[in-house]
């Protein structure tokens, strides 16, 4: 009788250590479940960024080409100028023909922003006339 | 042949074995300590962390909805000749006009009983403006802006007044403020009848660089004195104010920038230009 007391003050006292044990489990556990999901938001407010970036720099190419301030042709793949030189542009023209049915001398053109360590490419494509050189107004 | 022991003796070893010693209370206190230390530290982390995140998504939610709207009112501004408004601004503030359609009040049937509304046109008056403060005002957003102060403070021994006067004068981005104001005829003499405060809307405060310039043929100025459009505009936002030490006044943070093409601007040049060779006239300065 006293025998059996002493076992069960020994399974006693191994209870509380797996339980320690199990509560310490739980806890890395959580927290590596709360880390990785702020890894994940952090890497969507990365991308959020990057998409902006994208965006800002696809948009701009293509006003720069209706600006006359870069040629209105097909390019390869070209840097921007700092900060943004990791970013890439690319322009692909399609010029008006009777298959595609573009009408009044509309050209195609796309515009493909790259940043390869950022996830995938950007295209921005809007159908817009040759314009002529860009005058200036009169000092 | 068993020996048999005293139950007092047994009782004692009992309690022996059941009990905590003094060491294992220690250590299960320092465990506990060090645990809740870790769980605070991490809550403390994660919450910080969780607010940055939350910021710095707004600060970009914030750039691009005013990068997006920017760029459909600077599209549709065009140039109104009798009254000579059109596109002005410097670079750090920008004003346009705009169509717009015109509020309900003007759409309104007349009656009798109803007092004449004012007759109102499309047109809409747009101002986006950096709103800065002095760099003494308010907490230093900007780290180089706060050495500098820390700087000029500890020298402030030597020359109190001249570096008060120079730190009065340093202002540093604070705000994005937004106004706009309709005109309600064309003439300019039913507009001045009244004087009308309009209070600007600060639309943002995370973004605190703003930088305009306009193209004027294959050059990109900093001011734009109007009323003529620029052909285009590109407009900078930034997160950071702008260091008021960078003699180069060359930002240096993340910046999210944007090429405008003013399509009526080139409409106009057009006209000018066809204008000009017929005639042999000159264009207006902008």
């Amino acid at each position: 009788m006293i025998r059996s007391s002493l076992n069960s003050g020994r399974s006693f006292s191994g209870a509380i250590l797996f339980e320690v044990v199990l509560a310490l489990a739980l806890f890395v556990f959580a927290a590596a479940v709360i880390s990785g999901g702020f890894s994940t938001a952090l890497k969507s407010v990365e991308r959020m960024r990057t998409e902006l970036d994208a965006s800002n720099l696809a948009i701009s190419t293509l006003a720069e080409i209706e600006l006359n301030l870069k040629p209105m042709t097909t390019s390869p793949p070209a840097e921007f100028e700092p900060p943004m030189e990791r970013w890439t542009w690319q322009v692909e023209v399609t010029e008006p023909s009777e298959d595609l049915d573009m009408s009044g001398g509309l050209t195609l053109v796309e515009v493909i922003v790259r940043n390869e360590e950022r996830g995938p490419e950007t295209r921005f494509a809007r159908m817009m006339r040759v314009s002529t050189p860009t005058a200036a107004w009169p000092d | 042949m068993a020996t048999t022991i005293p139950v007092s003796r047994l009782a004692k070893r009992h309690r022996l074995v059941d009990a905590f010693t003094i060491l294992e209370v220690m250590l299960a206190i320092v465990i506990t300590t060090g645990l809740l230390a870790t769980a605070m530290y991490y809550y403390q982390q994660a919450a910080r962390f969780r607010n940055d995140l939350l910021e710095e998504t707004e600060r970009i939610s914030s750039a691009r909805l005013i990068l997006d709207r920017l760029s459909a009112e600077l599209r549709c501004s065009l140039h109104h000749p009798a009254r000579r408004i059109g596109v002005k601004g410097g670079s750090d503030w920008i004003e346009f006009l705009k169509t717009s359609v015109p509020s309900r009040a003007s759409w309104r049937i007349q009656t009798e009983s109803t007092p004449p509304s004012y007759p109102e046109t499309g047109y809409r008056l747009v101002r986006y403006e950096l709103l800065k403060k002095p760099i003494l005002e308010g907490p230093l957003d900007n780290e180089a802006n706060q050495q500098m102060v820390e700087h000029m403070t500890s020298q402030s021994g030597v020359e109190p007044g001249v570096t008060g006067e120079v730190l009065a004068s340093l202002m540093q981005g604070d705000a994005i403020n937004r106004t706009e104001q309709r005109l309600l005829t064309a003439k300019a003499s039913t507009n001045n009848v009244v004087e009308v405060r309009i209070n600007p809307v600060r639309i943002t405060d995370r973004l605190k660089y703003m930088k305009f310039r306009y193209l004027n043929g294959g050059a990109w100025i900093d001011a734009w004195p109007g009323p003529q459009l620029p052909l285009g505009v590109e407009v900078s936002l930034g997160i950071e104010p702008m260091s008021a030490t960078n003699l180069l006044e060359e930002y240096t943070n993340h910046v999210f920038r944007r090429v405008i093409r003013i399509p009526s601007s080139a409409a106009l040049l057009t006209t000018a230009s066809s204008d000009e060779d017929s005639s042999g006239t000159n264009l207006a300065t902008p």
